[in-house]
């Protein structure tokens, strides 16, 4: 096979003779190659939302949970626990890197135990750690802070239905980082 | 002899780029996760006072406690002190989520007061099975409730009034 290779190479050679006494000089030339090397990006729920314990308005309400966990009723809905948790997040990722987060904008949540539903949409946002770019409720424009981390608290508006059936509801929110 | 050489510096620029790329590749540049939402949605709760609370009538020629106990019992501190009609405890009826804990909220002393403006103390007010209380599993719960009155030695004599602000909370 060597044997086969270096003939064929010789009668290549010998080709190239016949065209350029220069084609011995092998034609180099640089190649700029670019990478950006991205620190893993992590997204982490520190703490689940919750809208708490609601005594709702029998004509209905919209229930607005802020970001600082603070539960306020557009009607004459009460809050007889004051166990509201807004919800919050953590990224850690390259240093004073832009991330966007993304979720759906509205979350349906539904009774336990049975078929009942509310919406929850609207969602607001404050960053404690890193910096928040102009936010729209399903998208998250993040700045981690210089030693790469950002904390968000999130809050969100709760359609509570006239006559809302008594119950537990759940949902769940997925949340998306990338970086930009 | 010419062989076919490939140099060392393009070999290892090729590495070093091979290298790059695989880092890229395997650098995560996006994450997710998922986060909760809850919300508990009560049975609006009512709380109605069914019967008012009634010492009745009483006299005393000293200073006398009467203690009227949610089981409709009256008491007196006095040996020298009477009564006389049907004193009877206040009855309350609340409403509320089903198995849920509640507490019924109320100030720890009253006045009771006369036409002519004299007063009475009401306190030691109590519930029958705390004021920490649980609807049953029809949302529904039932407390009697009594209360303490202090008579004073020269208490004027008159029909005395009065009212208790009562609020429930979920706990």
């Amino acid at each position: 096979m060597k044997t086969f290779l270096k003939r064929s190479g010789w009668v290549a050679l010998a080709g190239l003779m016949t065209v350029s006494p220069f084609a011995f000089a092998t034609p180099t030339d640089d190649m700029g190659i670019g990478a950006e090397i991205l620190a893993p990006l992590v997204l982490e729920t520190q703490e689940d939302m919750n809208f708490g314990g609601i005594i709702p308005d029998a004509a209905g309400d919209t229930v607005t949970l802020s970001p600082a966990g603070v539960a306020t009723a557009a009607a004459g809905s009460t809050f007889p626990n004051g166990d509201q948790q807004q919800g919050i997040f953590t990224l850690i990722g390259g240093n004073a890197s832009a991330v966007t987060v993304t979720h759906d904008a509205t979350v349906t949540l539904i009774r336990v135990g049975g078929s009942s539903t509310m919406a929850v949409s609207n969602f607001a946002y404050a960053a404690t750690v890193g910096d928040l770019g102009a936010a729209a409720p399903g998208s998250v424009p993040v700045t981690l802070d210089a030693t790469g981390n950002a904390t968000i608290a999130m809050g969100a508006d709760l359609a509570v239905g006239a006559n809302q059936t008594a119950g537990v509801y759940t949902g769940t929110l997925a949340l998306t980082a990338a970086y930009d | 002899m010419l062989d076919m050489q490939i140099p060392y510096s393009l070999i290892c620029r090729r590495l070093v780029a091979s290298l790059l790329v695989c880092l890229v590749s395997f650098g995560a540049h996006a994450a997710s996760q998922d986060l909760q939402i809850g919300v508990r949605i009560f049975h609006p709760a009512s709380l109605n006072v069914v019967d008012h609370l009634s010492f009745s009538t009483l006299a005393a020629h000293e200073a006398t406690t009467f203690t009227l106990t949610p089981a409709g019992e009256l008491l007196f501190s006095a040996h020298h002190a009477l009564s006389a009609g049907m004193p009877r405890p206040a009855r309350i009826r609340t409403q509320g989520a089903a198995n849920t804990s509640y507490r019924i909220n109320y100030p720890s002393t009253t006045l009771l007061t006369s036409a002519e403006g004299h007063t009475l103390l009401l306190h030691s007010i109590t519930f029958e099975g705390g004021a920490l209380r649980t609807f049953n599993a029809e949302g529904r719960d039932e407390v009697l409730v009594g209360a303490a009155l202090d008579l004073a030695t020269d208490q004027q004599p008159g029909f005395y009034s009065g009212s208790l602000v009562l609020t429930l909370s979920y706990e």
